[in-house]
């Protein structure tokens, strides 16, 4: 075996380790962007969380009035509370997102069957 | 299911289908039959997905992803293995190396004492040959030395008699050369 | 075609049918909900029908799907939430978006565009919530709306806008993704349908209609972007609300 000849099989194994690793790499979970990149859709979802809130808390509201003959209280105080709710609603978009929880990392693709 | 869905629908939005009139999603009547649909349909995939397709790609998927670590697992082990022979075969260039040195010394060191042994046989012979040298050389001296004074004697006995006329004594003669010393 | 933007939302029966007093009549909105479970069915049995080591793109495409409502819903409801709603979480994702897409051709029906059908699934997300939640926590999901941590009195607040809160995630669920998708195709005919009218006022409406025909194609991009987009947040929302199911009790 001359030197060069020892040589030149140096490198290739060199390389092939390094390929090898780096196949082993790619193949480790990759951390993801989390969902909700597009600002259009968190706006959105804040928006009708809100007003979907208030919409319920009234609808709850009209309904006991109309069951109690109380109205407007109902209605009212219904209208509050679902304000409240709806703002709690976006805090918890906010937060949901703010998160920024590694969604999806790459895990078996099979449901497991042994934790219930 | 179906009734409770038509019944939320109905009290969230009965108030703007009675403004509105003949707004289409909002129109209670055309309710029954899209719920019906729907749920056929719905359903249909449902069962689809759930019994077909999800366990079929996740097998598929599942199988993929043992084979390619299997893969990975095997080329690491050879690309290992391989690491290991290079070493080996550098351990074994290393001590072949080691191992050439070694005899290459001894052998310097066995040429060095036959060169030394061979120079004091050298030097011992020599010696003895002067040492024969000079005893031959002193033999002859002494020899030499002892004619000199016979004939020395002779030489003084001649001139002796020539001038008593008589023969010295060999005594006289000795003691008279001992004093000349 | 009528040049109405409220024509495309209208329902034909074409064919009658009854089920004891109960209108079950197959409409053009019925052959599109049809379509919106027969297209994904038929694409991912064929798709996934080799089942390659190697992958061409029709299986990958399926693979890909998979792996993203998987990815999503693990993300959001862990293991346990992926044994339990996977089925349902991709059934909503690929019905959803397959609808929506479906319905941007023109003359095409999409029945994401009709209250009652994306109530409805609103509703077996709700529905599957409280069934579940029940089932898995007993008595302790009701501490859902009794948040740890809250000084007693304060729970005579937080206890009612929790329960708005709760009940108001049907309603935005469902009418966000109607109001998308009406909107959306609304916009579209509108300003589609501004093109043939400044045509028929000759030579200069004709320079005119290139700016709303202009509007249209991008309104499309983005009318294609929401019909993802729409499918997406609606699976996603459905995996955090079936997180709480499964973990109601824990906090």
């Amino acid at each position: 075996m001359s030197h060069r000849d020892n040589n030149s099989h140096h490198k290739t194994l060199e390389e092939l380790s390094r390929k090898v690793n780096a196949a082993i790499k790619a193949k480790e979970p990759v951390v993801k962007e989390t969902y909700n990149n597009s600002g259009m859709g968190l706006g959105m979802r804040m928006a009708s969380e809100f007003v979907s809130a208030i919409l319920v808390g009234a609808l709850l509201g009209l309904g006991l009035d109309n069951w109690l003959k109380t109205t407007p209280w109902f209605l009212l105080l219904g209208l509050g509370i679902g304000f409240a709710a709806g703002v709690v609603n976006i805090i918890r978009a906010g937060n949901e997102y703010s998160k920024n929880q590694p969604l999806g990392q790459d895990l078996p693709p099979e449901p497991d069957d042994e934790d219930n | 299911m179906s009734e409770v869905a038509h019944e939320v629908a109905k009290g969230a939005h009965g108030a703007a289908e009675g403004a509105s009139g003949g707004f289409p999603p909002f129109d209670a009547s055309l309710f029954p039959h899209q719920l019906f649909w729907f749920l056929v349909s719905f359903g249909a995939l449902y069962l689809i997905l759930a019994n077909v397709i999800i366990p079929r790609i996740g097998k598929t998927l599942e199988a993929r992803k043992n084979a390619i670590e299997s893969d990975l697992k095997k080329a690491a082990d050879e690309t290992a293995a391989a690491e290991g022979a290079k070493k080996a075969a550098e351990l074994a260039h290393h001590n072949a190396k080691e191992e050439a040195r070694a005899t290459l010394d001894a052998m310097r060191k066995e040429l060095e004492d036959e060169a030394a042994k061979a120079q004091a046989r050298a030097m011992a012979d020599a010696d003895e040959k002067i040492q024969a040298a000079v005893t031959i050389i002193n033999e002859q001296q002494t020899k030499a030395i002892e004619e000199v004074s016979e004939s020395i004697y002779d030489i003084a006995g001649d001139i002796f008699t020539s001038i008593t006329g008589k023969k010295p004594a060999a005594t006289l003669l000795k003691s008279a050369m001992k004093g000349a010393n | 075609m009528s040049n109405d933007p409220m024509h495309q939302f209208h329902i034909e029966r074409i064919i009658p049918m009854d089920l004891g007093g109960v209108d079950i009549s197959f409409s053009n909105a019925s052959a599109f909900l049809l379509l919106g479970a027969a297209i994904p069915a038929a694409f991912l049995l064929m798709s996934s029908a080799k089942a390659a080591m190697v992958p061409g793109r029709m299986q990958l495409i399926g693979e890909s799907t998979y792996k993203f409502v998987y990815d999503n819903l693990y993300g959001a409801a862990g293991s346990k939430g992926v044994k339990m709603f996977f089925p349902l979480v991709m059934t909503l994702f690929l019905f959803i978006f397959t609808l929506n897409m479906v319905g941007l051709f023109a003359y095409n029906f999409t029945p994401t565009s009709q209250i009652i059908i994306t109530a409805a699934m609103a509703l077996i997300v709700f529905a599957t919530v409280i069934i579940v939640g029940f089932a898995k926590n007993g008595l302790k999901f009701f501490k859902l709306f009794v948040p740890s941590g809250v000084p007693l009195p304060l729970y005579i607040i937080v206890t009612p806008i929790e329960i708005i809160s709760f009940f108001s995630r049907p309603l935005s669920h469902s009418v966000r993704l109607w109001a998308n998708i009406f909107a959306g195709h609304i916009l579209v005919k509108v300003f589609a349908g501004f093109v043939p009218t400044l045509l028929g006022l000759g030579a200069l409406g004709a320079i005119g209609s290139v700016l709303p025909f202009a509007m249209t194609v991008a309104l499309y991009a983005l009318e294609t972007l929401v019909a993802f987009l729409q499918a997406f947040v609606f699976t996603l929302l459905t995996c955090l609300y079936l997180n709480d199911a499964l973990h109601a009790g824990d906090h």
